[in-house]
């Protein structure tokens, strides 16, 4: 990372006496941070795919202006050190956690690049050779952080890519024994249907309630197995969301002392798979359900209207919330919270939330228990979900 | 009146004979064959009332038992079992002539209703 940042500046030629130069000229630019960074987002929002990378509204944007005026400073005032390239590394991360094309980064330093200009053109009209060094350290400068951006795309991209892969190969390996599991357990369950017609006693009867049931969680388990590795292509129609909860919650024994409620906001009706959304749902509560492990407890799930873009489905939970350690990953494959659990659940969501054009988030409430939350569009995208 | 037959063909033969018990219990007669060809085997020697057969089975699979049964009449209801199919593969399977994909693990009781919903326990 040092290396990097040391290559890029030689090969820039960004030298300490542009450094010193940019430093001086904090002055002068830092009364137009707040305009600048005015410009840079109102262009951004134009942009028709703004949505997908911002999508928590004026209070985001005021958030994003906020760290810009930031980073603008920290980038005039050095030093150019690993906490310099570190911050704008998290930026080229976050564009590949997005799925943000890389030319924005290009696009967004040169509307910086032109105000950054405009400011030297007046402010240093005066003296012709002090605004050619200070355009060229300023050039420099805006180089170097588009060059770290690119590289820690670059690199986190190839990691999403690699990581791509590995989940095909799991995908696969998954998918075949999934499908073998289901002849045995078709076996376990026909047997012990026969049995429960021959055994007369309480106690056998119980035994053989808990293996059905058992068998029917298996058989969830192959499920969202074979729809992470199939990954179909979701069949549109109109979905209303209070029938979608009760739907999905039909099919699930909900333990004795776990109060579930549903919160759906009236004339909410939009453009979904109801039977990979049914998948979504009942993986969430049976997460929540596995969150409070036999505590009494309470889940919420809820369908409000988000914006004019999406409908937000979220199911909450006053468990223990997720470990904060692995919350980043939670929707990674393999990843989760319960010793018990295989960590498919949450896969699952964000697959089917993908195939849907969504975005899935998780996070723990201040006040305890687990959220997470789902923005969906309200119509299917025009140029086919499915990609 | 004969009882109402029932051909259940599974290569997996613990879930063969489960699943013709199963029926059994209900008063079906049932047979049970564990490949393809043996199922059309027992198909040239007699009609069944309805057919139960799983699809993915070698040599040869579920659709092959199923255009025997249609090649005797196109009234016999015919269930195929999967572990797993692709839309692609149920809309072959229906085109085959299949009256109803169930997906496996199939649930006994259900199993049941459905059958005595599309066959009576005795014949006519």
């Amino acid at each position: 990372m040092e290396r990097f940042l040391d290559d890029v500046r030689r090969y820039i030629g960004f030298s300490d006496a542009d450094a010193e130069r940019l430093q001086q000229l904090v002055p002068l630019f830092a009364p137009h941070f707040v305009e600048v960074a005015e410009h840079f987002y109102s262009c951004i929002l134009a942009h028709p795919h703004a949505h997908t990378a911002i999508t928590g509204g004026d209070a985001q944007v005021e958030r994003l202006k906020n760290s810009l005026v930031a980073w603008m400073d920290s980038g005039l005032r050095g030093p150019h050190d690993a906490a310099f390239y570190e911050l704008r590394a998290r930026i080229g991360r976050r564009h590949v956690a997005i799925s943000l094309p890389q030319q924005y980064m290009v696009t967004a330093i040169s509307v910086m690049r032109q105000d950054y200009h405009a400011l030297l053109e007046q402010g240093l009209a005066d003296s012709p050779a002090d605004l050619h060094a200070s355009m060229q350290a300023v050039d420099r400068l805006l180089d170097v952080e588009l060059a770290i951006m690119l590289h820690t795309y670059r690199i986190d991209s190839d990691d999403h890519l690699r990581r791509g892969e590995r989940l095909a190969t799991i995908g696969m390996v998954a998918a075949t024994i999934g499908h073998d599991l289901r002849n045995p357990l078709g076996v376990i369950e026909s047997s012990a249907y026969l049995l429960r017609r021959s055994i007369q006693d309480e106690r056998g009867q119980r035994h053989l309630e808990k293996i059905h049931n058992q068998v029917h969680r298996c058989n969830r388990i192959v499920t969202s197995l074979l729809e992470l590795a199939r990954a179909r292509p979701p069949k549109f129609t109109l979905v209303d969301p209070s029938v979608l909860f009760s739907t999905s919650l039909t099919t699930l024994t909900i333990p004795p002392g776990v109060r579930v409620s549903i919160e759906v906001d009236d004339g909410i009706a939009f453009e979904a798979d109801s039977s990979l959304l049914e998948q979504v749902v009942i993986n969430l509560v049976l997460n929540s359900i596995g969150a409070l492990s036999g505590r009494p407890g309470q889940i919420i799930a809820r369908a409000t209207r988000h914006d004019e873009r999406f409908l937000a489905l979220s199911v909450r939970d006053d468990g223990p919330g997720f470990d904060p350690e692995i919350l980043p990953q939670v929707f990674e494959p393999l990843v989760t919270t319960r010793a018990s659990g295989v960590g498919l659940g949450l896969a699952l969501v964000k697959s089917v939330v993908d195939r849907h054009r969504g975005i899935a988030t998780a996070e723990n409430a201040p006040e305890g228990g687990a959220i997470v939350r789902i923005l969906l569009p309200w119509l299917a995208a025009v140029d086919g979900a499915a990609q | 009146m004969n009882r109402s037959t029932v051909l259940i063909v599974d290569d997996n033969r613990d879930l063969a004979e489960n699943l013709g018990e199963v029926l059994g219990d209900e008063g079906y007669t049932c047979a049970i064959a564990y490949d393809a060809d043996s199922a059309i085997a027992q198909l040239d020697r007699m009609q069944f009332d309805f057919v139960i057969t799983d699809l993915r089975m070698t040599p040869r699979d579920g659709l092959a038992v199923v255009a025997a049964v249609r090649r005797q009449s196109l009234e016999i209801p015919i269930v195929l079992m999967t572990a797993f199919a692709g839309e692609v593969q149920i809309e072959i399977a229906r085109a085959a002539g299949v009256s109803e994909v169930l997906a496996k693990p199939v649930d006994s009781e259900r199993l049941v209703a459905f059958v005595r919903e599309r066959i009576p326990l005795l014949r006519a």
